[in-house]
């Protein structure tokens, strides 16, 4: 593989798990040349997961090394993305250490569990936390990154982390729904605010994908039979998903600008 | 770029044309190791266009050149993609050459022009040519391809030509609105059919693309660019460099999509 994104630098938020898609995203971009910048939330360790556990996993600073493994440099930033401050400071500091901002991946989410009940059940605050990381937070992070691409003038890439949950309403989603709608209005109108800066914004919208995220619902039956309800009967792998938001990175994707695409086995397909 | 498609067998139908989608797919995917397949409907070389005759171009077997060029193996062949002995002989040829079929294009469409017109005014067989090469001739060419895949065992990709006019209906489009949709809801139909065969089904669905299918748009090119967000229309090679990511395995999750490329113009799903 020629190395696309030389001289690039990218910013993937929420990239501290093992299993994930910011994690895989951050090393397929360092596949392609990128230097990385790296948050997370600076997860309490005794809340790994066991596979974890199991192989000393050290969060955001075990991501960096996967980076380096491909050849590339790697930057950590424990950040609350849903603070100005925070952010500021996310994007001055990758323009320290790398001198240019180039590709900004929206990954960040509140984790799954509370806010999978019923909206007559759901605790406001949980509520509120589920779209302040997601939209609040892909705003904040997307404000201060496409200023620099603005000002840099030499394009750019912002890729926002959706869901089928943004191309579907189910029972007991309505806040991960409305946060991942959301995504995708913010990701049209960004895309034509900044079409002319040749700052391409795009969304993904996977559908079930093998990561922690998902460990609340098991591996069990529930699993099994989701599985076999997708067309090509299996469930996606974060490389997958990270791929696809490599393959936009690039400039081989510069005409796509504006999209909400689909990455889910078959499982949604009308929108 | 790595050649991930070494081994693999591709058919891309109508790429005969210096500039078009087919041509620059059928070179993206030999960039990647593939061996393509070309057909051309034969036009006739006093009609090509005037950069066509200015290079000296020879249609389908022009195409063969470039993708030998990239370090694979070709072959052209003259199809009528409506036409079921024509597919067939299509397949049977692929087949005797490379034997197997991994990757299908269905690019082939009909010629932009006498069926831009109001409704009142589209002549009943420019409409049911419009249609027929774009769904039927995806519908026969496809049916063809996937029996090989299936009896191969291990999967297959096919790649669908829509276009935006796949998701949004405009005035004067209705020929071209009927085919481009219908190719959406058969990218769909496939996917569900064919996922647990592994065959990948999904459909790509550019914008205003500067191509020689668009020569009798010149006039209102540049208003056509003014309003797309970026600025400007697509190019050929980014539509093919696309359509040949589709064909990766990295990208097996996507199924079932038609995916615009357009630069923002459209942002329908």
């Amino acid at each position: 593989m020629e190395k696309e994104l030389k001289g690039k630098t990218a910013i993937v938020t929420g990239a501290g798990r093992l299993r994930g898609i910011g994690r895989a995203t951050a090393v397929a971009l360092a596949n392609l040349g990128a230097n990385i910048v790296i948050t997370g939330t600076g997860r309490d360790p005794e809340t790994f997961p066991e596979d974890e556990k199991s192989i000393g996993w050290n969060d955001i600073e075990s991501t960096a090394e996967q980076v380096r493994n491909q050849g590339s440099l790697a930057k950590t930033i424990i950040t609350d993305i849903t603070k100005e401050s925070d952010v500021e400071t996310l994007v001055q500091s990758t323009l320290e250490r790398f001198g240019s901002l180039d590709i900004l991946v929206n990954n960040a989410a509140a984790p799954y569990g509370e806010d999978r009940v019923p909206i007559v059940e759901i605790e406001n605050e949980i509520f509120k936390k589920v779209i302040n990381t997601k939209v609040y937070g892909s705003f904040l992070c997307s404000k201060f990154a496409a200023k620099e691409m603005i000002s840099q003038n030499t394009g750019g890439r912002i890729i926002n982390l959706s869901s089928s949950a943004g191309k579907e309403g189910h029972a007991r989603m309505g806040a991960y729904n409305a946060a991942n709608f959301a995504i995708e209005g913010f990701t049209q109108a960004l895309a034509k605010e900044l079409a002319l800066d040749k700052i391409t914004v795009n969304s993904v919208c996977p559908g079930m994908t093998e990561t922690a995220r998902l460990d609340p619902i098991g591996r069990g039956a529930l699993w099994k039979s989701r599985a076999e309800n997708i067309p090509m009967g299996r469930v996606g792998t974060d490389e997958e998903v990270a791929d696809l938001i490599a393959f936009l990175s690039t400039d081989r994707a510069r005409f796509i600008t504006g999209q909400a695409i689909n990455i889910n086995g078959g499982s949604v397909t009308s929108r | 770029m790595k050649k991930e498609l070494k081994g693999k067998v591709a058919i891309v139908t109508g790429a005969g044309r210096l500039r078009g989608i087919g041509k620059t797919t059928a070179v993206a995917l030999a960039k990647l190791g593939a061996d393509v397949v070309v057909t051309g409907t034969g036009r006739k070389p006093e009609n090509y266009p005037e950069d066509e005759k200015a290079v000296g171009w020879k249609d389908v077997e022009s195409v063969a050149d470039l993708i030998r060029d990239e370090g694979s193996k070709a072959l052209t062949i003259i199809a009528d993609v409506t036409n079921k002995s024509d597919v067939k002989n299509m397949i049977d040829q692929t087949i005797k050459e490379f034997g197997r079929i991994d990757i299908l294009i269905n690019n082939a469409a009909y010629a932009r022009a006498e069926d831009r017109v109001p409704i009142l005014d589209l002549d009943e067989n420019v409409f049911q040519k419009v249609v027929d090469i774009k769904i039927t001739g995806t519908f026969l060419c496809t049916k063809g391809v996937i029996e090989h895949m299936i009896k191969q065992g291990d999967g297959g990709k096919i790649v669908n030509i829509s276009s935006s006019a796949g998701k949004k209906g405009t005035a004067n489009f209705l020929a071209y609105n009927a085919g481009n949709f219908g190719i959406v809801g058969m990218t769909q139909s496939m996917a569900r059919e064919l996922g647990p065969e592994n065959i990948n089904v999904n459909a790509v669905c550019p914008g205003a693309v500067d191509t020689s299918r668009m020569d009798v748009v010149r006039d209102d090119w540049d208003k056509m660019a003014a309003n797309t967000p970026i600025g400007r229309n697509g190019t050929d090679k980014e539509v093919g460099d696309f359509c040949a990511y589709l064909c990766t395995e990295a990208s097996s999750w996507i199924h079932g999509q038609s995916i615009n490329l357009n630069g923002g113009t459209i942002m329908e799903h």
